[in-house]
């Protein structure tokens, strides 16, 4: 029996510093000795009483408790005048205990279900299912178009915070129309007797169409044989706006555009960016830097999704240049054929008398056009829903029940087709026509619940496991972030899904998929707080260079570095301090690391945009901490905020998340150790003031470590600060709570590597956050801890830690 | 050929050919100006003619160049300035626009630098031998690009020459004068004499009076009619072509004479006047020498300013000033000037005006000035003409045909074509 309480309090340890339950031991005391003698039935001073609150702390009395937290954390209560005030040990240690329950009670609540638990689908997987559903694109992210999703913690899948409100229903309507109506659009008339069927869309323009050349240059080109050899040239910030061929898109759909262009670039200058801008959508259709001899263009190509008709496409030239204004930053008559022709007198010199560019300039020669694009399966994904002949109602029924199963991901109950059918029979009693009342009935399916939510448990009895389709819809949307394909569906209807080696190969294949990509991404960016990367842009006085691309550049290289470690199989110790990273030219330049691309790019011939390039022994770089998009996001735009770098070390690498600050807090004194003083001087008050010490020796030394990287994540050993005189030197050692010292943030990470452990059990939680669709509570523990020692078992590598996820008791629980 | 030993098979005359031919090799590469260098004067070939034509904006005309045939047969000549040509008139800086058709002009030609891109035709590079109908030869010389252009009295100023009057033959206040041209200091050398008309349009300038010539008759200057030895007065003449009996081959005519000094100065000083004025609303053209380049636009500009100008317009080139510099083409025309030449030019600061010591050639000042401008354009390249403004000049917008828009190629190099063909 003692062992068993002894396995079970053993158990019901937490790595993370609360320990559950217990109020007599913990918080009693305490309340005896300070707040009882004034907040009882007695004397009930302010009207509060303490010894009646209940003790189920985090669940019943929650605004009163959070008075007491409140009051205690900002040191008003006990009142100074009391003779035995606790210490700030003793304070701070009441606190985190009630900060903690209020935690767990928040957790409990947000995991609390229901016979039936709904998880709204969220915006990016909404796109994906839609397209595997019925092959069309839609443009949630567009302004106008669908609202971000509500985030918790940085994840925004949690089912309990994706609430359905009145303007999502209106938009889920609006947006199942415009699917349906792409998906089918109206039939064309047939043809009359010798009409020729239209052409097809599609071909190749020239960079400027012969009418758009000036008259008194063309004749003259046409001679020198050289009217077909006429190209665009675009300087730093100029605007190509003919891209449209002469005929208009002929439907809303997927076309593929392809440019054949040339990049100069100056010596140890940037490299010219093009960026193609829809001005209706306010959508960037594509962008990449572009390096490419005049006289060997190279092609680029992108699919997008655009409106029927003449969209307003723009072509950017996007890297800082001079202003074009008001001179000559201008297109001249005079036709642009090479840089050895020249360009007119009197435009902005582009090239110098050796023909080196002097800026980043493109060269467009031509645009071709496809589309619209549509795979053969899509084809006839949309075939079978939609019965070939008019009125065949037998047929209707059959689409309407297929769509249903697949959109439901399970199959359809005799009695939803039913209701499905009586609105297309309805549509068609009040005299519409059969396509648009079949229409509706699919329209009504996509805005079903069943459809629009991932519903786990059933209504009539109380089911805590998932049963084999509940199965396959968590495994899609954890790895793919999409409905399940054929295989999934054909084994859940097997009933093998809950076989555990069925899921491992199951697994094994979607994870080679490359739809996994999106796991990639999507979790990283959810983890790591990415969405947060340029919330304050950066200020351009003291910033520069710091541009749209960077910011694009540094997410990019935190989502690359996931998906490397994820698909090589690499272990959670490159998170915390790696020997290499991904990165791009720009992003290379950025962390002075020239030279290292350059190397990675030639001599080991890596191609792509990201490359894996081997770090140097002294670049600073290496895992995720001292990545730039980690450093930004925690600052400010004006400065870095190493309290705020520590928060995000405690909740990302730790699982840790430090009680709230006290309300009303005093600004700290102004130090009065000099004008110049860096941020960590101004922050001592935070080292030698014990109430603030209490929480903040545990978050500060998190985020100090990194003084040496300024608000947008650059290399400094100086900190810029006001006044006259000589910059001070950043000092980037510490303490960390538990006594263990860094030098630096090289001498950090491997501080950080000595605990893999609680690293791998954040990890866990997270992917599990991530999985399930809900926060972990205390119950999860025990299983999240296997899964943890089932990692640590294959050397901590995500790859298989992911697969213990999936492979787990936990992953087909509720 | 002493000194040769050549077997006695070889015909002497196949030794002159190869010599000829070694000659004629040495003379397949005959002197053209280059781009970024100032030809020297005695590589010029010197002749003489009447100005007939004038496309002041292009800075070419046409010229009909006295041979040894009659001389109204002669066809006009095409010519044009090169970029850094002089042009004196009244023993000033002048323009082509300055001078009045049937001025006598002294032009030393080149060959054309870049035959290919020529403004006026480009005749075969032997042409000044060749008989041109019955105009005789060298009446229509090859070398027509121009680096000096002057009119009798700024060639008499110039090499130090001077016009003495030896004898007049009058009637009805018109007649003929012999007159000798030979240097002022004594050289010792063969005066050069010449009979040439003159008439009622004939004007007389003597210190700050303007005499007709029959008032000059009146005050006893010539007699009034009849033969009459002059004493030899030093004067400087004005030479032009009125049409002559049918007789005559080649004589001219004398437009004006100016008997004293200050009578020349007075007239120089007004023509100087009005090639400053006109330089500071067009510009002082310069050619680039080299290019540094800065960041993004930026650039130092090292640039050799034309020469042949009065030296106040030079002065106002000052070490620290600003200036703008815009492009221009060989024409001197600028490469745009929509809103003002100074719209598109670039703008900047002189870090340097520096004079090089000694006698500069013909064409340039000696002045080379350094420039730094935040966004050099693409005219602005070496070995290109430009113009350059000091900011002490005023800013003004110039006329239509003086610059070119948007690359239109026949502005930028104009045709041959506008010459007809005799």
């Amino acid at each position: 029996m003692l062992a068993t309480v002894a396995i079970i309090l053993l158990v019901a340890t937490a790595p993370a510093a609360d320990s559950p339950g217990d109020f007599e031991k913990n918080l009693l005391p305490f309340l005896q000795a300070h707040c009882h003698r004034c907040h009882n039935g007695a004397k009930a001073s302010g009207d509060f009483r303490i010894d009646t609150l209940s003790r189920n702390v985090g669940n019943e009395n929650n605004p009163q408790w959070l008075e007491v937290l409140d009051r205690i954390n900002s040191g008003e209560m006990p009142p100074r005048k009391e003779p035995k005030r606790p210490t700030a040990a003793e304070s701070a240690k009441a606190v985190e205990w009630i900060a903690g329950r209020m935690r767990d009670g928040e957790t409990a609540r947000m995991a609390s279900r229901a016979k039936v638990t709904y998880n709204r689908l969220t915006r990016d997987e909404y796109v994906n299912t839609v397209r595997d559903l019925i092959g069309v694109h839609y443009d949630a992210r567009d302004p106008g178009n669908f609202l971000e999703d509500p985030e918790w913690h940085g994840f925004e899948r949690i089912g309990s915070v994706l609430t359905l409100s009145p303007s999502n229903i209106e938009k889920y309507i609006a947006a199942a129309e415009t699917i349906v109506n792409e998906a089918y659009p109206p039939v064309p008339p047939p043809l009359r007797k010798g009409q020729k069927p239209p052409e097809p869309f599609g071909g190749t323009k020239p960079a400027l169409y012969e009418e758009q050349i000036s008259e008194r240059h063309r004749e003259r080109l046409r001679e020198m044989g050289l009217l077909d050899k006429v190209r665009y040239e675009m300087w730093p910030g100029d605007i190509y706006r003919y891209s449209l061929l002469k005929d208009p898109l002929p439907e809303t759909g997927i076309y593929e555009v392809t440019y054949k262009l040339s990049g100069l670039r100056p010596p140890d200058g940037r490299a010219p960016r093009i960026k193609v801008y829809e001005e209706r959508l306010d959508r960037v259709l594509f962008e990449q830097d572009i390096v490419a001899p005049e006289d060997k263009p190279i092609t680029v190509t992108f699919q997008a999704h655009l409106p029927k008709g003449r969209p307003n496409i723009r072509v950017y030239n996007d890297v800082p240049g001079p202003s074009n204004l008001p001179r000559s930053g201008r297109h001249s008559d005079l036709p642009f054929i090479s840089t050895k022709m020249g360009r007119a007198p009197w435009q902005m010199k582009l090239t110098d008398e050796e023909g080196v560019a002097r800026y980043p300039f493109l060269i467009l020669d031509s645009v071709t056009w496809r589309g619209p694009i549509l795979s053969d399966s899509e084809r006839k994904l949309r075939a079978d829903y939609l019965p070939e002949t008019e009125g065949d109602m037998a047929r209707a029924r059959e689409c309407l029940a297929t769509l249903a199963r697949r959109a439901f991901r399970r199959p359809a109950t005799d009695t939803e087709v039913d209701g499905f059918m009586k609105i297309v029979e309805g549509e068609l009693a009040a005299k519409e026509k059969f396509r648009d009342a079949m229409k509706a009935g699919l329209i009504a399916i996509l805005n079903s619940k069943s459809f629009l939510f991932i519903s786990e448990g059933d209504e009539k009895s109380s089911r805590f496991t998932l049963n084999d389709w509940e199965i396959a819809s968590r495994l899609s949307y954890l790895l793919w972030s999409t409905m399940p394909d054929e295989e999934l569906f054909t084994l859940a209807e097997q009933g093998k899904l809950r076989d555990k080696s069925v899921l491992a190969g199951q697994f094994k294949r979607m994870i080679a998929d490359p739809r996994a990509r999106r796991f990639s991404e999507s979790f990283a960016t959810q983890w790591l707080r990415l969405r947060k990367v340029g919330m304050f842009q950066p200020d351009k006085k003291l910033y520069p260079d710091y541009d749209k691309a960077l910011e694009n550049s540094m997410v990019s290289e935190t989502v690359a570095f996931f998906r490397e470690v994820l698909e090589k199989g690499l272990s959670l110790r490159e998170f915390l301090a790696s020997d290499w990273s991904m990165l791009n030219e720009l992003l290379a330049k950025h962390y002075g690391l020239a030279e290292a691309f350059r190397e990675a790019r030639t001599r080991y011939g890596e191609q792509g945009e990201f490359i894996r390039v081997a770090l140097p022994a002294d670049s600073h770089r290496g895992g995720l901490l001292t990545q730039a998009s980690i450093l930004s996001l925690t600052s400010d735009g004006v400065r870095h905020r190493p309290v705020h770098r520590g928060v995000w070390v405690s909740e990302a690498i730790f699982g840790r998340s430090p009680p709230p600050p006290p309300v009303n807090v005093d600004p700290i004194a102004t130090n009065p150790a000099g004008p110049k003083s860096t941020l960590r001087q101004k922050l001592e008050a935070h080292v030698h003031d014990a109430r603030c010490a209490a929480c903040h020796s545990r978050i500060d030394p998190l985020g100090l470590a990194f003084e040496n990287f300024d608000a947008i994540g650059r290399w400094r050993t100086e900190e810029i600060t006001d006044g006259i005189g000589a910059n001070p030197k950043v000092v980037s050692s510490g303490k960390l709570a538990d006594g263990r010292e860094y030098r630096d943030s090289d001498q950090f990470k491997r501080v950080l590597l000595e605990d893999l452990d609680s690293f791998n059990a954040n990890v866990v939680e997270k992917l599990a956050t991530y999985g399930l669709r809900r926060a972990m509570g205390f119950n999860d523990r025990e299983k999240l801890d296997r899964i943890a020692a089932a990692g640590k078992a294959g050397g901590y590598r995500l790859r298989d830690i992911l697969e213990a996820l999936v492979c787990s008791d936990l992953f087909q629980l509720r | 050929m002493t000194g040769l030993n050549f077997p006695a098979s070889v015909p002497a005359w196949c030794l002159c050919l190869s010599l000829g031919a070694s000659m004629a090799a040495a003379q397949e590469q005959p002197f053209r100006p280059e781009p970024g260098k100032f030809p020297p004067l005695d590589k010029a070939l010197a002749y003489r003619g009447e100005l007939v034509f004038v496309d002041h904006v292009n800075r070419r005309g046409s010229i009909r160049v006295e041979g040894a045939g009659t001389y109204f047969r002669n066809a006009p000549h095409p010519f044009a300035m090169l970029p850094y040509g002089v042009v004196r008139y009244h023993g000033a800086p002048a323009e082509l626009r300055n001078i009045p058709l049937g001025t006598v002009l002294h032009v030393r030609g080149f060959l054309p630098p870049d035959p290919k891109n020529s403004p006026v035709p480009v005749f075969p590079v032997n042409n000044r031998t060749k008989n041109s109908g019955r105009s005789g030869a060298g009446t229509a010389p090859a070398e027509n690009h121009v680096l000096l252009l002057e009119d009798e009295p700024s060639h008499c100023l110039r090499e130090g020459l001077a016009w003495k009057l030896k004898e007049v033959e009058v009637q009805n206040n018109e007649g003929l004068v012999v007159a000798t041209r030979a240097s002022k200091a004594d050289k010792g050398e063969k005066p050069v004499e010449e009979k040439l008309s003159f008439d009622a349009t004939t004007r007389l300038w003597r210190g700050r009076e303007s005499l007709r010539m029959d008032e000059f008759i009146a005050e006893g200057g010539f007699p009034a009619s009849g033969k009459k030895s002059l004493d030899g007065k030093s004067v400087l003449l004005g030479i032009n072509w009125k049409p002559t009996p049918g007789n005559i081959f080649t004589r001219f005519h004398i437009s004006d004479i100016w008997l004293d000094d200050a009578a020349m100065e007075r007239a120089s000083r007004h023509q100087s006047d009005v090639h400053k004025a006109f330089i500071r609303s067009r510009w002082m053209p310069a050619w680039v020498d080299a290019v540094e380049y800065g960041k993004f636009g930026r650039a130092v500009i090292t640039a050799t300013l034309f020469g042949g100008m009065d030296n106040s317009l030079y002065a106002d080139f000052k070490k620290g000033g600003s200036a703008i510099m815009n492009s221009a083409e060989n024409t001197l025309k600028h490469t745009n000037g929509a809103y003002g030449p100074a719209h598109m030019a670039s703008r900047g600061t002189l870090l340097d005006v520096a004079k090089a010591s000694g006698e500069p050639p013909l064409g340039s000042s000696g002045i080379q000035i350094r420039m730094e401008t935040d966004l050099i354009i693409e005219g602005i390249r070496p070995p290109r003409v430009v113009r350059v403004r000091p900011s002490s000049w005023a800013q003004v917008d110039i006329p239509r045909e003086e610059y070119f828009e948007n690359g239109n190629m026949d502005e930028r190099f104009p045709s041959p074509a506008i010459f007809p063909r005799y």
